[in-house]
């Protein structure tokens, strides 16, 4: 105990005493009651201050509210009560929170007319001293129905000393129960342990075992049986201590570590290991609380709970390599990905079986080697591979011992046919190599052999589009086939029959049908590719060919009437019909018409537009002829004619048959 | 018209004449005529007609074709008015040959020349053709013996019906062959005729093929009969079997021959 002898200091200091406790005794404490805005939200406050330099400094009592309808006709309320003591925050504090919507007919109780309501409420009290947390903070939520609590869904407990979260804390929501230890610097520390409350009793599902902070084993349990998953650190030289949030990015970390040693087990209590997420809920919880006060206590109550992992830094080597694997399975995804996008490749490989096989393996190999691949390259982006064993953990995504670990992934589908790497894998076997080489190796392989497959695939595209072709022209052709046949069954008719002295559509339906089963009998589909688009012409110019018979007779009738002069007989006295130039017309009525005609019984594709052009050829030279003044040698000539060529030279005419 | 009631008059009387002599015939005579009809189209409505008439007289021993009876080319100018109405005027140059050949007492060969005009009225059914043809020859005509017959001038009057049906068409065109019967009743007057004003009634039957508009020919059988110009009582009967031959040609320039070429475009 300090004594001060001086009686002049002594004087100095009670006036200084004295000075200071006026002037804060002396402070003007005013109390407000009105409105109060927070982040652009409108409360009603009501709380107690002095003001210092202009500044506002809460001192006393402290309240605000707030309550209204929403959109959906909900009730809703919010209602904060505490004090200050030179603007921070001091003993209790209580948040409460809700939201009700009336419920039944109502009822009329002590003079006004009540409503039953049901909703939740949420509340959280603790208390501050001179604005750091301290003691135990409880946190709150109960579903209310007919205006009573019918359940308490959430119970938090969180000790706070000197502000900082320490020592025991515990959250149930619902069933699920997490009970757990904070140490120094709210790191994690002694056993976490997640139980289920199941008809009444307290069901130890899983914990979370630290050491000196660290995570270093997970158990779970089912019933009698405890399985332990050790989360190994990884394996180096350099090996740290890192001090870590506990988040998300944590849990991925300890996740995915947890199925590097048992990934089957863990699979097998993936029930109890979910249970991890209730620690979520009570850091949301806190941010619920820390929402509301943060704004008015100027600090939260949401700890900063940390815990430590074991990192190895990567080394220069591995960087390298990392960064080789990172460009090639980019490449290697971005073609892949491509590939299997390819709409051709993917209606292709429903009727395609080789197709499908190649597509098959394509989504193997992006399934058990390009995607595990990004998740290591993930892994090392965010720089948490340090925390792995690198070796474990490639190990872990993709096999890479032998050509057969590889080759493996086909042999578990029938569909990709035991395909083999047909790239050099040997450099697996190399036991010197660590992982993270061979998987380098690898994605360089992986970018031949998608190459490769990409040939192969559009090697079979080729032939399947030419297939695909092949249908669609073949649909063609018959079409074309029966329309052929159909036109020379309505549009040749007898009259035509009558001319040509043989039945033409007969002869020309013969025809195509003789044509369709030249093709038909051809042996494979590149000779019909080749044959098709000329048949199909073909019988576009058959068509054609039955047009022009068609509208013959018109040209035949025309010949005839301007071959028809009419003269009048002197013995009958009548107009009788002759002839101009008789044996020119007589050849071409007897010969050449016939002929023309009779040329469609050796019809083919090559004969066809010259026999098709002798119809025109035929009128035209006929109109021809009969205009010349001087024919008389030639119908002398014409008259000794027996065939229809010998008669179409002697009058000129460029006919074929 | 003058003429033709004379006709009729004498007709009448040659009835009444009848009725007090009794008519005998002639045995059956038997001719073959060969006939070639030529008509020439020298302009639009004009033609020139030429006949060559080539006739065999029968006997008992060989009938039809025993000897030559006459060859006369018959003559004239076809006006067509129309194709229901044409007119032909023309001269006859007929050869007849003796009755007896061998007799010095009957000329061998005499001419016996005429000149005819006839009208053709043309009446067109749609599935016939009939015709009404007038006829009037004017001829000098001479018996066959040589020195007690002269040329004596006289006129024939010939009415002639006829039609011509097709069989195996509708019309009379190439191709069709047409059945032919004709009915032709020959008066004459001159001089010399007393009471033979009936010299031939022809009865012909005969089928033809038109080959072309320019070339038919037919096949018929006639009977005829008629008085015998010294002896009105008694008439003549003959079985004639006609073959014709009808050419027709076309004088023309080519260019007027060929209509307009019938072309639609």
């Amino acid at each position: 105990m300090m004594k001060i002898n001086n009686p002049i200091l002594l004087s100095i200091s009670i006036f200084l005493i004295s000075a200071i406790w006026s002037n804060v005794v002396g402070q003007n404490i005013q109390a407000y009651d009105s409105t109060y805005k927070i982040d652009g939200k409108i409360y009603l406050a009501s709380y107690e201050y002095y003001v210092n330099d202009g500044d506002t400094i809460y001192d006393g009592k402290f309240e605000l509210s707030q309550q209204f309808e929403n959109q959906e006709d909900i009730y809703e309320y919010l209602a904060v009560a505490g004090s200050f003591i030179e603007n921070r925050a001091d003993e209790d504090w209580k948040l409460t929170k809700g939201s009700f919507e009336t419920t039944g007919d109502g009822y009329y109780k002590d003079y006004t007319y009540s409503y039953d309501v049901n909703g939740h409420e949420f509340m959280a009290i603790g208390k501050f001293l001179a604005g750091k947390k301290t003691g135990v903070w409880k946190l709150y939520d109960w579903e209310i129905r007919d205006s009573k609590i019918m359940d308490t869904t959430l119970i938090a407990n969180i000790n706070f000393e000197e502000d900082k979260a320490k020592g025991f804390f515990s959250l149930r929501i619902q069933n699920d129960i997490l009970e757990g230890q904070l140490g120094e610097k709210e790191l994690t520390q002694d056993v976490w342990a997640f139980y289920r409350v199941i008809e009444g009793d307290r069901i130890l599902l899983k914990e979370w075992v630290f050491e000196g902070n660290t995570l270093s084993f997970m158990r779970l349990y089912r019933s009698d049986s405890v399985q332990e998953i050790t989360i190994e650190f990884p394996y180096s030289a350099e090996l740290s201590e890192e001090i870590i949030p506990l988040d998300d990015e944590f849990l991925e970390i300890i996740e995915l570590k947890a199925k590097i040693f048992n990934e089957e087990l863990l699979a097998k209590y993936q029930n109890e290991d979910k249970i991890s997420e209730l620690y979520f809920t009570l850091t949301d919880n806190f941010d619920l609380v820390d929402k509301t006060f943060s704004p008015i206590t100027k600090t939260g109550i949401h700890p900063n709970i940390m815990t430590k992992l074991m990192s190895s830094p990567l080394n220069e080597n591995e960087q390298q390599n990392l960064e080789n694997i990172r460009k090639n399975n980019e490449d290697n995804q971005t073609k892949i990905n491509k590939i299997l996008s390819n709409p051709q490749l993917n209606i292709s490989s429903i009727s395609s079986i080789k197709l499908a096989q190649l597509k098959n393996v394509l989504q193997k190999i992006n399934q058990h080697f390009i995607l595990p691949t990004s998740d290591i390259i993930t892994l090392y982006e965010n720089q948490k591979l340090r925390f792995f064993n690198r070796d474990q953990l490639i190990n872990h995504k993709i096999k890479l011992n032998s050509n057969s670990s590889i080759n493996s992934v086909f042999k578990k589908d029938t569909l990709s046919n035991d395909y083999k790497f047909i790239n050099d894998l040997s450099f697996l076997s190399n036991e010197k190599r660590s992982n993270l080489s061979k998987l380098s190796s690898l994605a360089t392989v992986l970018e031949k052999e998608i190459e490769y497959l990409e040939e192969n695939i559009q090697e079979y595209l080729s032939e399947v589009q030419q297939e695909e072709k092949l249908v669609e022209l073949e649909e063609a052709l018959l079409s074309k086939y029966e329309e052929t046949k159909y036109l020379a069954d309505s549009l040749i008719t007898g009259e035509h029959d009558n001319f040509a002295g043989i039945d033409v559509a007969d002869a020309i339906i013969d025809f195509v049908d003789a044509e369709l089963a030249v093709y038909s009998n051809l042996p494979t589909p590149e000779e019909k590719i080749k044959a098709i688009e000329v048949l199909i012409n073909c019988f576009i110019q058959t068509e054609d060919l039955i047009y022009t018979i068609h509208n013959a007779p018109e040209s035949i009738y025309k010949i005839n009437d301007a071959y028809t002069k009419e003269v009048f007989n002197p013995y009958t006295f009548t107009n009788m019909e002759e002839k101009a130039k008789p044996p020119i017309y007589k050849a071409f009525n007897r010969m050449l018409l016939p002929g023309i005609f009779q040329n469609m019984e050796k019809l083919n594709c090559n004969n066809m537009s010259a026999f098709q052009a002798n119809f025109k050829i035929l009128y035209e030279a006929m109109i021809k002829v009969l205009n010349e003044d001087n024919t008389n040698r030639m119908e002398r000539k014409v008259k000794r004619a027996k065939t229809a060529e010998k008669a179409a030279e002697i009058l000129n005419m460029e006919l074929s048959f | 018209m003058r003429k033709l009631f004379l006709i009729i008059f004498l007709s009448s009387c040659f009835h009444i004449n009848a009725q007090e002599l009794e008519p005998e015939f002639e045995a059956m005579g038997t001719n073959l005529w060969l006939s070639s009809y030529n008509k020439f189209r020298i302009g639009d409505k004009l033609y020139w007609a030429g006949e060559m008439h080539y006739r065999r007289i029968g006997s008992s021993t060989t009938p039809y074709v025993d000897r030559m009876a006459q060859i006369y080319n018959r003559h004239g100018l076809n006006y067509v008015v129309s194709p229901n109405f044409n007119f032909t005027v023309g001269g006859v140059f007929r050869l007849n040959f003796t009755p007896q050949p061998g007799n010095p007492e009957y000329d061998p060969l005499y001419v016996e020349p005429r000149i005819w005009h006839q009208y053709l009225f043309v009446l067109p059914f749609p599935r016939f053709m009939l015709y009404n043809r007038i006829r009037i020859e004017h001829r000098w005509k001479r018996g066959s013996r040589t020195t007690q017959d002269e040329f004596k001038f006289g006129n024939r009057w010939r009415y002639n019906f006829y039609m011509k049906i097709p069989i195996n068409n509708d019309q009379l065109k190439p191709g069709t062959f047409y059945v032919s019967p004709s009915m032709e009743l020959i008066m004459q007057s001159g001089k010399n005729v007393v009471g033979s004003f009936v010299e031939d009634l022809r009865l012909y039957g005969n089928v033809g093929y038109i080959a072309s508009p320019r070339v038919s020919s037919s096949l018929g059988l006639m009977y005829t009969t008629g008085q015998n110009l010294n002896d009105p009582t008694l008439y003549r009967r003959r079985l004639i079997v006609r073959l014709s031959t009808y050419i027709s040609l076309d004088f023309r320039k080519e260019e007027q021959q060929i209509p307009t070429i019938k072309l639609s475009d």
